[in-house]
């Protein structure tokens, strides 16, 4: 028993330390999570994981979707999924890719993580949709994060506000376009490339709205957020062009990407319409 | 291949970092700490829905500490098991004052709820979910 107490102690510690929180811009307050919370977030988990398992069963053949959950309330923006990652199945089971912030620093980081851990992040809502990429895409995506986990996309640089084409800094919605264009594309082998296959796409980045005086009186002056970069212009106007879940689900539609869509619901709760 | 008792370890070891959630900046007494404690298991979703399918009555034993993290330790009487889960700060005094209390726990397709005359304490996520579930840096 005491051998057994032993290593356990030591594996919890070991990934305790592994276990430092990298969430979507929150910050790393050492908190347990509330019941209700680890509920929802096993609910949201267990239904998504049916969701993915049916529809690998009817069509194998697409097996990479991009998945998108609701972590803050963008409403006054005009949109609804706040994070997207990519999800794919591999022997142990489901598994989503995605850019997280490091504890609210100016760093990023491309974490793999179970569905659980997905909705572990003190979410809005735990609605969530799915995009099934077609399956020569799909393939080209398995291969880039297969070699090389998407790393020729990424950047360590993190700005949760960061300018749509910013080579100097990134979010977790630029990685994952960038991802999808670099996969879309045969050439792309750098950020900057896949930039340019972007443009040549006619990649739409959305406005953002916030006024100077909230980002002043907001908070809004933190190391994951970075309005200089942005043109004066824009800074002075408080409209910053970024990129968003909704504008990669509508460049994924109209580059016709997308095989098929699946809203996963959160019995009892309204569905919330749109991206 | 994993072992069961692996595969348990892993759950539960899974489990304990989901729950906790803490910075990484853990002291090493920690070590000690927990190793202390080796005779109450941190619960798993297997074990908790066998003793609540065996009809197990589940009662508080206390609350202790590891490393800043709040556990509450849970007996199954009739079997003389114990296994604890990590429980949020702000539940930590109604525990404590619901010491030796019956604990009801209910089963859905994503886990076990553990309540208190109705009141939510913990809720075990199942092991399948447990199992699939990971973090690692790529």
């Amino acid at each position: 028993m005491r051998t057994y107490g032993s290593k356990l102690a030591a594996l919890l510690l070991t990934l305790l330390f592994f276990a430092a929180s990298a969430q979507a811009g929150k910050n790393c307050s050492a908190r347990t999570m509330a019941p209700e919370a680890v509920r929802a977030a096993a609910n949201a988990a267990t239904r998504l994981s049916q969701v993915l398992d049916l529809a690998l069963t009817k069509t194998p053949e697409q097996n990479v979707a991009l998945v998108a959950r609701i972590g803050q309330d963008f409403s006054d923006q005009g949109l609804l999924y706040s994070h997207v990652g990519v999800v794919f199945r591999q022997a142990q089971g489901w598994r989503v890719l995605h850019l997280l912030n490091e504890c609210s620093s100016d760093r990023g980081g491309v974490f793999e993580e179970g569905l659980l851990n997905f909705f572990s992040d003190d979410l809005l809502t735990y609605q969530s949709k799915v995009l099934w990429l077609k399956p020569e895409l799909a393939k080209h995506v398995q291969s880039a994060l297969g070699s090389h986990s998407g790393k020729k996309v990424f950047q360590a640089r993190y700005s949760v506000i960061a300018k749509v084409y910013s080579s100097k800094r990134q979010n977790s919605t630029a990685w994952v376009l960038e991802l999808l264009a670099a996969a879309s594309n045969p050439l792309p082998d750098s950020r900057m490339e896949a930039h340019t296959v972007l443009r040549s796409q006619g990649y739409q980045s959305d406005t953002i709205k916030i006024p100077y005086g909230k980002r002043v009186l907001g908070g809004l002056f933190s190391a994951n957020a970075d309005f200089a970069e942005h043109p004066l212009g824009d800074r002075l106007s408080g409209r910053y062009q970024v990129t968003t879940v909704k504008s990669i689900f509508r460049h994924a539609r109209g580059q016709r990407w997308i095989a098929s869509e699946t809203l996963v619901e959160v019995p009892g709760a309204a569905v919330q319409l749109g991206d | 291949m994993l072992t069961l008792s692996t595969r348990r370890l892993l759950g539960t070891v899974l489990l304990f970092c989901l729950l906790a959630n803490t910075s990484s900046a853990a002291p090493q007494s920690d070590i000690s700490t927990v190793s202390a404690l080796s005779e109450i298991s941190v619960a798993t979703g297997s074990a908790v829905v066998e003793l609540v399918e065996a009809g197990a009555q589940l009662t508080i034993l206390g609350v202790f500490f590891t490393g800043g993290v709040a556990s509450v330790a849970v007996q199954a009487a009739a079997e003389g098991a114990k296994f604890s889960v990590a429980v949020p700060l702000e539940l930590v005094d109604y525990l404590q004052e619901n010491t030796g209390a019956t604990v009801d726990a209910l089963c859905d397709d994503a886990g076990t709820s553990l309540s208190i005359a109705g009141k939510e304490i913990a809720y075990v996520p199942n092991e399948a979910l447990l199992q699939t579930n990971h973090r690692q840096a790529k």
